[in-house]
């Protein structure tokens, strides 16, 4: 990259550019073409408006001659009309028709003088009038052309040298002029020419240096634009060169991503096909071990290429439609097993001010989201991470505020300062005890500061953090139908919120009150069994959360129910405990939340649990909850479909091959493309996994062909893109060249069964180990 | 169009900047010719005559000039008469018959040549009605003096301007002073430059 150090000084130097000569002369010649229009048509206005000053003098002096009684026009008027038109017609004709000419100059100065001559004449010799004369000559002078004084001067000297011999009392006012009294008027008036021919000289002087000045600037002008052109090319070149470079980064980015990936897909396959395998105890903790290292080495190349990328400016947004409440709520909840198990709490308040659908990258979003609530959950022992998202104004537009709050060991403010740099943890001891490259929060800061947002931290050392980030949200084309919460017919119930965690407790306590319930809160077991107990009324529902110190969830329900069988009883706990549920069930709770709740899916469990019967209700409540239950912890996955695998890599075959086998599916493989067209061609599949860098032809022209060729049979086969590429736009491109799905390599078991699932389910009914 | 094309023909120009000279200069030679062609010459009485309508001065000249109270060129005849005036107030007695048609009223003759002619001290403005006097003092053209001395002898006749309309330096009124003062003028006689008195 060349910087302002490599560039020489510029320098221009009129001198040393190509003689300027010529153009200063065409300078010059061009001023004094414009100095002779100008003065041409300032003469043409002259001159017409003396001949009119002089037929208005000679009506308003003579304008009749007399004989008795009788009179006609004077000769005057006669004589001033035509004589004075015609030494007016042929200047004003040449001034308009010629400006520019010698000759148009010289006629105008030669009947500019006769025209002084006629008004002298005709306003009876007055003296006054000879002032005409001199005010012609510095008239003329305009032209900056001394040589046009020379007839006018001639004319002036002429007209008095005759009127001095014939007619001398007409122009010296005496009859006793000498004979050379000509001369002494010719001489005043060749005093003024010689001032005003130093005026034309002088004039023509400053339009010379003018001119050099201004070709001057030109030359340095044109050297300049010169110079700039080539500073143009070469910086074109270097920018060429850098996006050359740039480009070849990207290319070993993706290669690096495809090689490294590669290789991983065959470690983890392998080792999670190992771990389905007979093992004694010590096998299975090698094997253990060996996946959970390769899971956080898959983290640090995830991390690093999304660094890279980014660093590289190649990291691209994808903007779309996208339902914020859903996409947190779904985070959250992925993130709320491991919180779980450490046993924190996870909650996660979204305002109401949060609209139901937004532009903005989810998926970018989402990585923030898990970056740091990773973190938060990372660095916390005891207490809660809470996730905190409302929606405020920003300029004409809104923006998303998001704060992650977590009770964990907090950051030093020294600390704060460089906690966003790359590399960087609060603690280089964190890195050792926690793992993590510590690039997390740069490329969180990096991806939000893209969206054209912000993000902070405020932390006190034991004490926990919170950190902040805003992203710019924009409105959506197709805006989907907010999400109306039917709770009318709760309005006025009373319910109880059991739960230890204030923040759950609150946030509970909202919800309901917005709905129009009366919520009472109580801190544990015993509190509400105070409550229930003391209460003038019954309580008709209690929300309870399962894990509580002193007296859990299930002491309350086992109380509530022997107690008070009016009662019915929603409990929330945390997918990470087995058995839950079934003790939940046991003990005759009605129904049973996964936490984080979600406010939708809380209202309706309310709703149903209420409405339903006492007979009835109680049973069809538990099918629901359970369902719901098994539907987030554990999909159903499809079973026996006829799957074609298409990969080069003999590694990744034998991984998939393992795989889709293990789920009951049948499988072929093929080993590019044109294999992957001709077995579609031959057989009949549910489901064609397509790896994308193949030889010979790659996925996506395979994909373009099998979707052609469709179009004819008019059937459509879920594809799913397999690839080691994970940069930035591959998603996009293997959705655009026609596929359902994309899996990156390596592909993790869970989530292949799910994306199989989810594709397979919109175009055939999935069967199940159960059908 | 063409006209302007055919004056780019070389022959063509020159003939119509010769025509055009040709024209300036005829029409110079006219004013020339019309600025210096006198006025119809007096026939004047020698003596100054018994019936006059003014008195003759007494011990001093007595100038009577006869004018047409709307010709132009006379404004530089009394003009001439005011310097004389003040050149020699003292040994003159001046006036100034103004033309008044029969049929006219008075007011006809009240124009600022008539105003100022009376306005110069010592100078008298009479109307001339239908030129009786300029008839009988034998004027015929606007601005002819006659200078009768105190004895009522015509000791000059003639214009008071050097031209048509031309105030300055001028024969006749060089000829007045010289006379004035006792001399002998070089002309007793100038041409007279002005209208005529008299219809035609």
């Amino acid at each position: 990259m060349p910087t302002a150090e490599s560039y020489p000084i510029l320098t221009l130097d009129p001198n040393t550019s190509d003689d300027i000569t010529p153009r200063v002369r065409e300078l010059v010649e061009e001023q004094q073409n414009r100095n002779y229009t100008h003065t041409s048509r300032l003469f043409t206005i002259l001159m017409l408006v003396q001949w009119a000053a002089g037929i208005a003098a000679a009506i308003w002096i003579s304008p009749r001659t007399w004989a008795g009684s009788t009179s006609q026009i004077h000769l005057h008027v006669w004589l001033a009309l035509l004589l004075g038109g015609a030494l007016t017609s042929l200047p004003v004709f040449l001034t308009i028709t010629r400006p520019r000419d010698a000759f148009t100059r010289h006629t105008v100065a030669v009947c500019q003088m006769l025209m002084s001559a006629l008004l002298i004449h005709l306003s009876g010799g007055r003296i006054e009038t000879h002032f005409h004369v001199f005010g012609s000559l510095a008239f003329l002078a305009y032209y900056r052309d001394w040589r046009v004084l020379i007839p006018a001067t001639i004319v002036v000297a002429v007209d008095h040298a005759a009127r001095g011999v014939f007619f001398p009392q007409s122009v010296f006012g005496i009859l006793t002029a000498s004979p050379w009294r000509w001369l002494e008027h010719a001489a005043w008036v060749v005093f003024e020419d010689v001032i005003l021919v130093k005026m034309c000289l002088q004039g023509v002087q400053e339009m010379w240096e003018i001119a050099t000045r201004q070709a001057s600037i030109e030359s340095i002008s044109l050297q300049l634009e010169d110079k700039v052109l080539k500073r143009t090319l070469e910086l074109e070149h270097a920018k060429e060169a850098a996006e050359a470079a740039n480009r070849a980064k990207s290319e070993f980015l993706a290669n690096m991503s495809h090689e490294i990936r590669t290789p991983m897909n065959g470690v983890l396959g392998m080792t999670e096909l190992a771990l389905d395998t007979d093992l004694n105890a010590e096998q299975r903790e090698y094997l253990f071990v060996a996946k959970s290292s390769a899971d956080a080495l898959l983290t640090v190349i995830n991390d690093i290429l999304d660094f890279s990328k980014i660093e590289a400016g190649m990291l691209d947004l994808n903007v779309a439609d996208c339902q914020p409440r859903e996409s947190i709520e779904e985070t959250a909840r992925t993130l709320a097993l491991s919180a779980h198990q450490k046993g924190l709490e996870l909650v996660c308040d979204i305002h109401s001010s949060v609209p139901d659908s937004v532009r903005c990258d989810e998926m970018r979003v989402r990585q923030i989201l898990v970056n740091l609530v990773g973190n938060a959950v990372k660095f916390t022992e005891h207490g809660e991470v809470v996730i905190s998202v409302e929606a405020k104004p920003r300029g004409d537009g809104t923006e998303l505020h998001f704060a992650i709050r977590d009770t964990g060991i907090g950051i030093s403010p020294e600390k704060q300062r460089t906690i966003f740099q790359a590399f960087t943890q609060a603690d280089s001891s964190s890195t050792r005890r926690h793992g993590g490259t510590g690039l997390g929060l740069t490329i969180s800061k990096r991806l939000v500061e893209l969206m054209g947002g912000r993000i902070w931290v405020e932390s006190e050392l034991k004490r926990g953090s919170t950190f902040g980030f805003t992203i710019p949200i924009g409105v959506t084309a197709n805006p989907s139908e907010p999400l109306v919460l039917d709770s009318e017919s709760l309005r006025g119930i009373s319910v109880l919120v059991v739960d230890d965690n204030a923040t759950n407790r609150r946030l509970l306590a909202g919800w309901l009150s917005r709905w129009g319930m009366r919520p009472l809160l109580a801190e544990s077991g015993p509190a509400a069994v105070k409550i229930l107990e003391s209460s003038a009324e019954p309580i008709p529902l209690v929300v309870t959360d399962v894990h509580m110190p002193r007296m859990d969830g299930f002491a309350l329900v086992q109380y509530i129910k022997t107690h008070m069988r009016s009662a019915t009883v929603v409990m929330l706990t945390s997918g990470s405990y087995s058995g839950d549920v079934a003790r939940s069930r046991e003990l005759g709770a009605e129904a049973y939340l996964i936490k984080p709740v979600r406010q939708k899916d809380l209202l309706q469990t309310i709703r149903r649990i209420l409405a339903a019967s006492p007979a009835f209700g109680q049973a069809a409540t538990w099918r629901d909850s359970v369902r719901q239950l098994e539907r987030t912890l554990h999909p159903r996955p499809a079973f026996g479909l006829r799957i074609l695998v298409a990969e080069d890599n003999l590694n990744n075959q034998q991984v998939a091959l393992s795989l889709l086998t293990k789920q009951g599916h049948s499988v072929v493989v093929v080993a590019d493309g044109r294999e992957a067209i001709e077995a579609v061609e031959r057989e009949s599949f549910d489901l064609v996994l397509m790896d994308i860098q193949m030889p010979d032809m790659d996925g996506f022209e395979a994909t373009e062909r099998i979707r052609a060729r469709e179009k004819i049979t008019n059937t459509r086969i879920p594809i799913v893109a397999m690839t080691a590429h994970a940069m930035t736009g591959d998603r996009e491109k293997c959705l655009a060249a026609g596929m359902e799905a994309y899996i990156s390599k390596p592909i993790r078991r869970a989530e292949l069964i799910e994306v199989i699932t989810r594709v397979t389910a919109k175009v055939k009914p999935v069967l199940t180990p159960d059908s | 169009m063409s006209v302007l094309a055919s004056l780019k023909k070389p022959a063509v120009a020159v003939a119509a900047v010769a025509l055009w000279v040709a024209s300036v200069g005829f029409g110079m030679s006219v004013l020339w010719r019309y600025s210096n062609t006198p006025g119809h010459a007096a026939t004047p009485l020698i003596d100054w005559p018994a019936d006059a309508p003014v008195q003759l001065g007494k011990g001093r000249s007595t100038l009577v000039m006869f004018a047409h109270p709307n010709c132009p060129c006379s404004r530089a005849s009394i003009g001439e008469l005011a310097i004389l005036m003040a050149q020699a107030p003292e040994k003159l007695d001046a006036h100034v018959f103004f033309y008044l048609p029969a049929n006219e009223s008075s007011a006809w003759a009240r124009t600022d040549l008539w105003e100022s002619a009376r306005s110069i001290p010592g100078v008298q403005a009479i109307e001339d009605p239908g030129g009786a006097f300029a008839l009988r003092f034998g004027a015929f053209t606007s601005g002819q003096t006659l200078l009768y001395n105190p004895r009522g002898r015509l000791v000059f006749h003639g214009g008071i301007t050097a031209a048509r309309g031309h105030s300055g330096d001028n024969n006749g009124r060089q000829a007045i002073l010289a006379l004035l003062q006792g001399g002998s003028p070089e002309r007793n006689v100038t041409p007279v430059f002005g209208c005529s008195l008299r219809g035609e």
